[in-house]
């Protein structure tokens, strides 16, 4: 249940009436009331630095809190009726320090327009009207439909400000049912956290309105510190979470691996949780006295209960704009419980709606997945029948503590792991990549031995006495709350929480920098350290290493840390217009003679559709030719053309060789984006022994991954691979289209070697049958690897050497190196011109002790 | 009808409804009804539903709310103003 505050009076007077009982002018403040607000400022720098020590969010976060800490100070010593107009000038400086002036211009002169769209002296419904009008060229804009000067950076953001809160203050508009000013208007709209976060609660603009300094001043401060400090622990919590306990449906092998797999889906919501109660915690700081945003949510009983407690805000918005309207409307016509079944599933569809509408504007696109679809229709019908059933039979309600019996208790325990369980369940559901994924989880989690049946049901066992106890905690509340209702209100006491949350943040800080001073174990520095930053986690880093996430609607839709990168990656950064698809494995090619701008980078292609300066097929006289076929990163991806390194070594051997040798020498780059093994294989046989070279170059970095994912790549589209043996594997393993990737890989991965010696072997015996000499090159991960990592990449190694390769081990070119300074973007993890150097010039030296 | 009388007809509704067996005493003027999770949006739906018929008012949809039911002063000012 929700402890909120009870709504006191409202409008501009009431306002500064109430506000006016608690403000002493700055020039009567007497000691208490300034040692209680230092309280509350030493609390919000000690926050501060723990959000600038563990990284928190984003820099842009650590740059908004410390406005907030000087917005906070002037804002609480300016008289009332400033303090609307202080914070939003403290939310527009905000907005122009995170995204820059000529952005903050664009995003507050569009906000402004639609304000004065929905205050125009006309009918509301054509004021309606014109707000959907614009809306939709703002749409359009989006999608690049039509052409603006709209920079593409704005649109999350500004979609954030306005595509929910937009609705709730044109329905308060409607009705009347609040007081309206351009102070209040443009707080509400540009808000000073919001300018960090495209996933925003959707305040209500009446409950904006209501609650700004509806109590004593000190006491809204204390609060918002503690829920900033909420936030911060929900968001340690989520990061360690992700880093340490995350799993792939692909690495699910056993009934805990599956159980695991669930929970930590579920437990992805921190990251949400976290963050909310941290904006609200800072509205708090500028005297908005705003409701909690979630309420132990894995703590509920009943999915009505779990539809109250995980995003109260949403909750309270469907309510209000479409669940009560509807119900009241139909409820004259067809009865109470048939209105309750209609809205009910309209509330639905439309929370459906408005996750896809809030994705529209965050990354341009409507995604329209099954996984959705189906998570809110089993969430509705849950929540539906739930409802019915408090219809009948309702539910209990106390106003003071009551005792309950081991027999209440033990139910209270039953519902919760049962509500948490089929939730969990749910989440698999919204998080699996398809049903076969699904049902492959399902399966693991039915096989379980007693020792994982065991495990299982002592972790609900302690659900349900977490929630028995915390139950207990929350009742006593509850009989405070109504207890407070009869005593007169005085100033908050916020000393002994106070002194908790400083505490609390000195010992975290202790814990973060006395490794720096003190002899720790690793085991315990490494997590601690770990904490410090928003780093990938191991399996994220790698999908990232393998350009695996090409659907990033899929990656944000949980907020992953892949998710948060690529919320700053520029739409269409994966598109590379030289590109085209064929009707053939592989699927697609380059197109010759293209010059395109390619991930920050002009990417050339020669007549023949390599990636590479101009050849003849036929090597001139006096002449060494190697030939070079890898994927993104031996093309380059994101690097200019003379950058690459085949093209760095070239010059250099030659420019070198014109000193001494005669001999001239050529690399030719026939490396595509995406192209594993097999495809390598397959391109060798279409295009790359058309031309006359001495050496091959088969290059590569995990070929273990990719000869697997080549062949569920080619099943799944269908694609005609050319080789009987691979045919025959692919039928025997039994994949197809509808084969998802997990489960190709739980396949395949037992005959990866087998495939990768077939593939070694075969382009062994094409080199020896053209007298050409067949070299295996090994480039390093962009991402410091784990023993067992190496140990796959030696092994690979061992491979080609047995299948007859001259082995180059480039895997230590890096060496030494920060890693993310190789990258060409903090999304995206290919080797940027630095690294293309490191690497030419490790390939230089082998190439020189070779010939 | 006077407020008064509005208010006992409202708080024995509620008490019936939602909170049987509790003490009357415990409900008084200013009892937190919303933010507390006495009155959730199903109960809330049933006392509007109550509200209608007992007194032949209109409630609009935006009126169920907060600021109008969170009390039983709330309520019963909501429904003067509507007589």
């Amino acid at each position: 249940m929700s402890i909120a505050r009870t709504p006191s009076p409202s409008g501009p007077s009431a306002a500064r009436s109430r506000l006016s009982a608690w403000w002493t002018p700055p020039g009567t403040l007497g000691l208490r009331q300034l040692a209680r607000f230092g309280a509350v400022a030493v609390q919000l720098a000690l926050l501060t630095l723990v959000v600038r020590t563990f990284d928190i969010e984003s820099s842009a976060f650590f740059r908004v809190m410390t406005i907030a800490c000087g917005g906070f100070v002037l804002h609480h010593f300016v008289p009332v009726r400033a303090r609307m107009a202080v914070f939003v000038f403290v939310s527009l400086a905000g907005i122009a320090m995170v995204l820059g002036a000529a952005n903050a211009a664009q995003i507050v002169g569009l906000g402004l327009v639609l304000i004065g769209l929905a205050h125009l002296p006309v009918a509301f419904g054509w004021r309606l009207v014109l707000v959907l009008a614009v809306g939709g060229l703002l749409a359009a804009a989006r999608v690049d439909a039509i052409h603006t000067p709209l920079s593409s950076a704005i649109w999350p953001i500004f979609g954030a400000m306005f595509m929910f809160r937009l609705i709730v203050y044109m329905y308060d508009l409607h009705n009347r049912s609040a007081p309206f000013g351009p102070w209040r208007a443009l707080a509400y709209f540009f808000m000073l956290p919001n300018v960090c976060f495209p996933l925003f609660p959707v305040v209500d603009y009446k409950a904006f309105c209501r609650t700004h300094y509806d109590e004593e001043d000190i006491g809204i401060y204390q609060t918002g510190i503690e829920w900033i400090f909420r936030g911060i622990l929900h968001l340690l919590l989520y990061r360690w979470v992700y880093q340490h306990l995350l799993v792939g449906a692909d690495t699910v092998e056993t009934a805990l691996g599956a159980a695991q797999f669930m929970v930590t889906a579920y437990l992805m919501y921190l990251k949400i949780s976290g963050s909310f109660h941290m904006i609200v915690g800072m509205l708090h700081l500028f005297g908005f006295n705003l409701g909690p945003t979630n309420n132990k949510y894995f703590l509920s009983e009943s999915f009505t209960d779990y539809w109250r407690r995980i995003n109260i805000y949403l909750k309270d918005f469907l309510q209000k704009v479409f669940f009560n309207p509807i119900y009241f409307r139909l409820n004259k016509r067809m009865g109470g419980t048939s209105a309750l079944v209609v809205a009910t599933l309209v509330a639905f569809f439309v929370t459906w709606a408005l996750h896809s509408y809030q994705w529209f504007w965050i990354r341009g696109k409507f995604p329209v997945v099954w996984q959705d679809i189906a998570f809110w229709s089993i969430m509705g019908a849950l929540v539906l029948g739930n409802m019915l059933y408090e219809n009948k039979y309702g539910r209990q309600r106390s106003l003071k503590k009551v005792r309950h019996s081991v027999a209440s208790e033990l139910k209270l325990a039953l519902r919760t792991v049962g509500t948490f369980v089929v939730v969990c369940m749910s989440w698999v559901v919204w998080s699996s990549e398809s049903f076969d994924e699904f049902t492959m989880i399902l399966d693991r989690l039915v096989r379980a031995d007693a020792g994982a049946v065991l495990w299982m049901l002592a972790s609900l066992a302690g659900l349900g006495i977490a929630a028995v106890v915390v139950g207990r905690a929350d009742r006593r509340k509850v009989g405070a709350a109504t207890g407070l209702a009869k005593a007169k209100r005085g100033p908050a006491p916020i000393w002994g929480r106070a002194y908790q949350v400083a505490a609390s943040c000195v010992v975290i800080l202790f814990v973060a920098y006395a490794p720096l001073k003190f002899s720790v174990d690793p085991a315990i520095s490494n997590v601690v350290d770990n904490l410090k930053t928003s780093s990938l986690n191991a399996r994220d880093a790698q999908m990232l290493d393998r350009g695996y996430y090409e659907d990033l609607t899929n990656v944000v839709r949980f907020n992953s840390g892949l998710g948060d990168l690529y919320n700053q990656k520029p739409p269409n950064w994966d598109r590379c217009w030289a590109l085209h698809p064929i009707d053939d494995c592989p699927d697609y090619e380059f197109l010759p003679n293209k010059r395109v701008m390619f991930k920050g980078a002009m990417l050339t292609t020669n007549r023949w559709g390599m990636r590479d300066r101009d050849c003849e097929k036929r090597k001139p006289p006096g002449t060494y030719r190697i030939a070079i076929t890898g994927a993104s990163h031996e093309m380059g991806t994101g690097v200019g053309d003379n950058d690459v390194f085949d093209n760095v070594v070239e010059d250099r051997l030659n420019r070198e060789s014109a000193a001494g040798d005669s001999i001239r020498y050529e690399i030719l780059n026939f490396s595509v984006a995406g192209y594993g093994p097999v495809q390598r294989l397959v391109d060798l046989d279409r295009r790359v022994f058309e031309f006359e070279f001495d050496a091959l170059m088969f290059m590569a970095i995990d070929d273990f991954y990719w000869v697997v994912k080549d062949l569920i790549d080619a099943a799944q589209g269908g694609l005609p691979v050319p080789y009987e043996h691979l045919r025959t594997v692919m039928r025997d393993a039994g994949l197809d289209r509808h084969t998802s990737y997990a489960e190709g890989v739980k396949k395949l991965n037992p005959q990866r070697e087998e495939l990768l010696r077939w593939v070694y072997a075969e382009v062994v015996q094409r080199c020896k049958d053209r007298g050409v000499v067949p070299m295996a090159a090994y480039i390093p991960h962009s991402k410091r690897i784990k023993p067992e990592e190496h140990a796959v990449v030696v092994r690979q190694m061992e491979l080609a050497r047995d299948a007859g390769f001259v082995v180059i081990d480039l895997t230590d070119a890096y060496e030494g190196a920060d890693y993310p300074g190789l990258w060409i973007a903090p999304w995206d993890s290919h080797p940027n011109a630095v690294a293309h150097r490191l690497l030419a010039d490790d390939l230089y030296d082998e190439l020189r002790d070779r010939m | 009808m006077e407020q008064q009388a509005i208010h006992d007809v409202v708080k024995k509704y509620i008490l019936t409804e939602f909170l049987p067996g509790e003490d009357p005493d415990e409900l008084t003027d200013d009892t937190p009804l919303v933010t507390t999770g006495i009155l959730d949006s199903l109960a809330t739906l049933k006392l509007v539903t109550f509200l209608e018929q007992k007194f032949n008012i209109t409630v609009e949809a935006h009126e169920a709310d907060i600021e109008n039911l969170n009390t039983l002063a709330l309520i019963s000012r909501l429904v003067h103003g509507k007589l």
